[in-house]
């Protein structure tokens, strides 16, 4: 693990003073939403040309949520997500928290219609890759309006091409990580899944 | 040299963060976000930026002048490629007119500047309310968890292993805190800040407003 | 428990019709468009450029005062001119690349240039 260079939660004293209730649905996701937070720290480490525009990595405890939490807690992930990244980074005022707020809020919402919309005819991997091209595209046209002016239009492309990719990559994992892990199995039996998920 | 500034940076870090209590410095900061953006020119939002800068460095936060030039230069590239206004300069198919420029230099500042007062008000011991706030302070627990993690993680085996990682998070219990913990905890979220730093505070958030109806 | 990938058809849909909105964001971001075209004014004082797509009053300085330029709907005029005979004004407005109006007196010109040659057609994709 690379934990020399990634920021601790012993920075964070307030952190451990809260109980852990045993709230099954809150538990799943606190946890996921750490891994929001751990895969972020990653992708902040892979260089990319516009800084400020995420490559959706960590939207992936985000997606596997899909099918296991109800809504208002699936809702509540998207937002620990924003949230906590913005403060751990130090990010809450400033446009950066507006890219993640606007990305991970579109990302979830679309995941979560798409699944609703077609069921069990698509994968994680169609869910994913609708979830990555909406998410970027809303950043783009942010970034038109914040930051680039008309310009932004030249980055959408390949923007757009990396949302695919990474779409498709994140599913593809998400897809045969649900199909394996004993955690997700655990805590969907805990939490029943949910309505689109079980058909 | 590295682990010298290192120190330096912590030893801000430390001072900052015993000066400020984190709900107050972070209004604070919102507040003069809100002025920031509202500044239309473009000196006085230079100077709020370069004063950004100045208290984000105070703050002991990192700071990267390269990322911001780099950024920024990029954000006002991409401005200069629509022209508007007086043709300043042609670098070959690059035109620089003056409408441009301008814009692109304001996103530039708005953008760094408002990175930079969120870095040096945003205390990591802001401690948000209600359940969201427990919500959120869980998930740094468990992202402790996960930082710490002494089992390896391999590339070849990154669904096996990243499970074994979840389950064991899963399965440990943590604790309700400790009487004491909580005494502390409380009362550096009361604790009175010093007059200095309110004052400091206060006139920090009256100027940037003040700003507003300079021309 | 293996693990088993489960791509299902519309898995494939999504992945086509993300490619097909690609291409045409590519063919949006580079290729030519009639929201390309620029006003260029040309005077002794120097030089503007403004997109015509954004409505906007210029004083162009000039050795006889300020020529009023005009950028509305999409097209651009003279609107007021220090000239004696005002033929610039009377010149009305252009709207397509390669088009100009001057005020010599004042010696102010104004010229449309870029995006799309014929502004009736956009993009062709056979």
């Amino acid at each position: 693990m690379p934990e020399s260079t990634l920021p601790s939660t012993k920075d964070f004293p307030s952190a451990a003073r809260y109980p852990m209730k045993k709230s099954s649905a809150a538990d799943v996701t606190a946890l996921l939403g750490a891994f929001c937070f751990f895969l972020s720290a990653l992708e902040y480490m892979v260089p990319k040309p516009l800084p400020f525009m995420r490559l959706g990595i960590a939207n992936l405890p985000i997606l596997l949520a899909t099918d296991l939490l109800p809504l208002p807690w699936f809702l509540a992930l998207a937002l620990v997500k924003v949230v906590g990244m913005s403060v751990i980074s130090g990010s809450l005022f400033s446009y950066i928290a507006v890219f993640s707020l606007a990305g991970t809020l579109t990302a979830a919402l679309t995941m979560r219609g798409g699944r609703k919309l077609f069921g069990r005819h698509v994968s994680a991997v169609g869910i994913s890759i609708l979830g990555a091209m909406v998410s970027n595209a809303v950043q783009i046209a942010i970034a038109s309006v914040l930051v680039f002016g008309e310009a932004a239009r030249l980055i959408a492309p390949p923007f757009l091409i990396m949302g695919l990719v990474t779409g498709t990559l994140l599913g593809l994992f998400a897809e045969a990580f649900a199909g394996k892990s004993r955690w997700y199995e655990r805590a969907k039996a805990l939490l029943g899944g949910t309505e689109e998920g079980r058909a | 040299m590295r682990s010298r500034n290192k120190e330096r940076r912590a030893t801000r870090r430390a001072a900052w963060e015993a000066s400020f209590s984190p709900w107050t410095l972070a209004t604070a900061g919102a507040a003069i976000s809100i002025a920031f953006l509202f500044q239309r020119s473009i000196s006085l939002r230079a100077i709020m930026f370069a004063c950004f800068l100045g208290v984000a460095w105070l703050s002991g936060k990192k700071i990267s002048i390269s990322a911001t030039v780099f950024v920024s230069l990029g954000i006002v590239l991409a401005n200069l490629l629509v022209p508007v206004g007086k043709v300043l300069y042609q670098l070959g198919p690059l035109v620089i007119t003056q409408g441009a420029l301008e814009d692109g230099i304001g996103k530039a500042l708005v953008f760094e500047g408002l990175i930079y007062i969120s870095k040096a008000s945003i205390l990591p011991s802001l401690k948000l309310p209600g359940r969201f706030g427990a919500l959120v302070a869980s998930s740094f627990v468990y992202y402790d968890r996960i930082v710490e993690y002494k089992g390896s993680v391999r590339p070849a085996h990154l669904i096996e292993d990243a499970d074994e990682l979840m389950l064991g998070l899963w399965d440990e219990t943590l604790g309700t805190p400790q009487g004491s913990d909580r005494g502390a905890e409380l009362s550096s979220e009361t604790r009175r800040m010093g007059g200095a730093a309110s004052i400091a505070l206060v006139l920090a958030v009256l100027a940037s407003y003040a700003l507003l109806f300079l021309k | 428990m293996a693990s088993r990938i489960r791509i299902k058809p519309l898995d494939i849909v999504i992945v086509l019709v993300s490619a097909g909105i690609l291409a045409v964001s590519a063919i949006w971001a580079y290729g030519p468009k009639a929201g390309d075209a620029k006003v260029v004014i040309k005077s002794q004082s120097g030089e503007w450029i403004y997109p015509l797509t954004t409505d906007r009053e210029i004083k162009v300085p000039g050795p006889l005062g300020d020529t009023l330029v005009g950028i509305h709907g999409k097209t651009v005029r003279i609107e007021d001119s220090p000239c004696p005979n005002k033929t610039c004004v009377a010149a009305g407005a252009i709207n397509e690349a390669g088009q100009w109006i001057a005020c010599l007196p004042n010696q102010v010109l104004v010229r449309v240039e870029g995006g799309a040659e014929n502004a009736g057609i956009d993009a062709s994709v056979y």
